[in-house]
């Protein structure tokens, strides 16, 4: 059986945000006369992650999400609760803990923007103080894996954002962490850079058991990559079982939209309920569990000359408030 | 006894791991900036031409007068010396520590804080101002020509303007850090920062009553530019004393100030690139 890496037990997170009345006399009073309101980013949570899972927590903004991952990443304070993450306390240990972690936020790049990727990989090899040999080899096989080694040498801000996304994930293993946070790895990427990153993601935690921690706004990531899933809003934990339960249970739905040659007048899908259209683009929303992608697209084809197609999961709002309405019954 | 050793070699240890990691970082910093050539030479140059034309300024005017309060010219060029490299080698070295209150103030402490290092060391090194490199070319320049150098002089004019940058450091890392309790200071700190300067750059024999206790405390311009003057002009031990001291005073208050502060911080959720 496998041990907790991550253990947290009743974790509180306030923070006190100053109220201010609009216009110049608000603000003005606001300054002899403060008010503030307290607001519980993180509201009595408790989980734990075992060594070698690859988890999934979501929500959606403002829900708590990377609020929960500085806390146990040593970079917030808690206000209250127990938080143990491979053995150390973060909130007092932040400088031992992190040579054990590594993190990708996919919004916060740490690469140098002017410099090639190299540059950034002997930096951190000083700050991860690895021996030379050790980080030679280490680079090698990472390079090797993620294919980047005709990257090394070019400025980040030449690359395109998949190859960067890969060379920020290269910069986040060199160290051989055991737990990595990936927030939002794969925003902003196309179809084919996104399957990449996925499959980086799975290899990480398959061959080298690395503990993962991913948060994503794409319901994509977390059904093809994580075996289990936390959902949080506002602050709460209200979801945490396999993705299997969570699709079966809540992710029903998938919104296909087409871009047709001709009028969509005559579209008529009986398992389908069309909830945007407009001369010549659709939007249907169809339940797959009662009906298939497949014969929808059979339909369209049979019936209609298609210019374009995209397939999108539900927003992560519905799957929460479908999460909330299944608790209130 | 060995035990005491063992801890003095291992901390001995890291603070050379930490000096040779800024160089590094410096370095890195100094790349970045050189990939665009002309702005890179632009900057430094710039930086140069605009220094020599306040040294100007004082040639001029102690050409029509012979001393302010005591100081002449030789007393000024030195004063000019001893601030550009002060204030370059901290702008070289740690332009982060200017620039604290809008990392406190943004969230962008997080970067650093997911780094095992002392995150005040990270952020303060994570910068560099290249037009600083303007400033300690001509700073070394002027103590050259006018400050009657010797050998000894100049290690006591690189100790001095070695200590008297890390008290400006430190006058900064206080400033910025107050952000962490009053939520938006970095503007103040920025103008306590310019306020620090102006007042070192002039005769420092001109202040007296209420703003030479300002120069004394809040605005420490006293130690930054009349003391090491002083010092130049001939070894006094007290002198150096004095500013060793207060060096220490500022770095504990500086420590003091910022870990109290960063449990206060609340991060935020802005984007940002290193640059």
């Amino acid at each position: 059986m496998n041990k907790p890496i991550i253990e947290v037990k009743n974790l509180r997170k306030t923070f006190k945000i100053k109220q201010k009345n609009p216009g110049f006399f608000g603000g003005f009073s606001s300054v002899f006369k403060p008010d503030y309101k307290v607001v519980d980013a993180v509201d009595n949570i408790s989980f734990s992650v075992d060594e070698g899972e690859l988890l999934a927590f979501i929500g959606p903004n403002g829900a708590g999400k990377s609020t929960t991952i500085k806390i146990l990443t040593g970079i917030l304070y808690p206000t209250s609760g127990f938080i143990n993450v491979l053995g150390f306390n973060p909130s007092k240990e932040r400088q031992k803990l992190a040579y054990y972690i590594g993190s990708v936020f996919g919004q916060k790049p740490q690469l140098w923007y002017h410099l090639p990727p190299m540059d950034t990989y002997n930096l951190f090899s000083r700050i991860y103080e690895m021996e030379s040999k050790k980080f030679r080899e280490r680079l090698k096989f990472l390079t090797d894996t993620f294919e980047i080694e005709d990257l090394l040498k070019t400025p980040v801000r030449k690359l395109s954002l998949g190859q960067r996304m890969r060379c920020e994930i290269v910069a986040a293993l060199l160290h051989r962490p055991k737990i990595i946070f990936l927030d939002e790895p794969t925003i902003g990427l196309d179809v084919i850079a996104k399957k990449r990153i996925r499959e980086t993601i799975k290899y990480l935690n398959e061959e080298e058991r690395v503990t993962i921690f991913l948060t994503s706004h794409d319901a994509g990531d977390i059904e093809t990559l994580a075996k289990r899933t936390i959902v949080i809003n506002q602050g709460m934990l209200i979801f945490d079982d396999s993705t299997e339960e969570l699709k079966k249970n809540f992710i029903k739905t998938k919104i296909i939209e087409l871009v047709l040659e001709g009028p969509t007048d005559d579209f008529r899908f009986p398992g389908g309920k069309i909830i945007e259209k407009s001369k010549y683009d659709l939007k249907i929303e169809l339940d797959i569990s009662r009906m298939t992608i497949e014969k929808l697209l059979n339909y369209a084809v049979e019936n209609f000359d298609i210019k374009d197609i995209n397939i999108f999961d539900p927003p992560m709002e519905e799957i929460i408030s479908a999460i909330y309405q299944k608790q209130a019954n | 006894m060995f035990q005491l050793m063992g801890a003095d070699m291992h901390q001995i240890r890291r603070v050379f791991s930490y000096l040779g990691l800024t160089l590094e970082v410096t370095k890195l910093s100094i790349l970045s900036a050189m990939e665009y050539r002309v702005s890179f030479l632009t900057q430094v140059v710039g930086m140069i031409i605009n220094d020599l034309g306040l040294v100007l300024v004082w040639l001029i005017f102690f050409q029509k007068f012979t001393s302010v309060n005591g100081w002449g010219f030789p007393e000024m060029a030195l004063l000019f010396a001893i601030s550009t490299v002060n204030h370059s080698l901290l702008m070289i070295f740690a332009r982060g520590a200017h620039h604290l209150g809008r990392f406190i103030a943004r969230g962008e402490l997080d970067y650093f804080l997911s780094y095992p290092k002392n995150v005040l060391w990270h952020a303060c090194v994570s910068k560099t101002d290249i037009s600083s490199i303007g400033d300690l070319i001509f700073g070394l320049g002027i103590f050259f020509l006018f400050g009657q150098p010797t050998f000894e002089k100049f290690i006591a004019f690189l100790g001095i303007s070695i200590v008297t940058a890390l008290i400006i450091f430190n006058f900064n890392v206080i400033t910025q850090s107050l952000t962490f309790y009053f939520g938006n200071f970095e503007e103040a700190a920025e103008q306590m920062h310019h306020a620090l300067l102006g007042l070192a750059l002039y005769p420092q024999t001109s202040f007296y009553g209420g703003l030479k206790i300002v120069t004394l405390t809040v605005l420490p311009a006293f130690f930054i530019a009349a003391v090491p003057v002083q010092i130049l002009q001939g070894f006094n031990l007290s002198l150096w004393l004095t500013l060793l001291v207060f060096w220490l005073t500022t770095s504990l208050l500086a420590v003091f100030v910022f870990q109290k502060g960063l449990r206060r911080y609340e991060s935020g959720s802005l984007i940002n690139v290193h640059l």
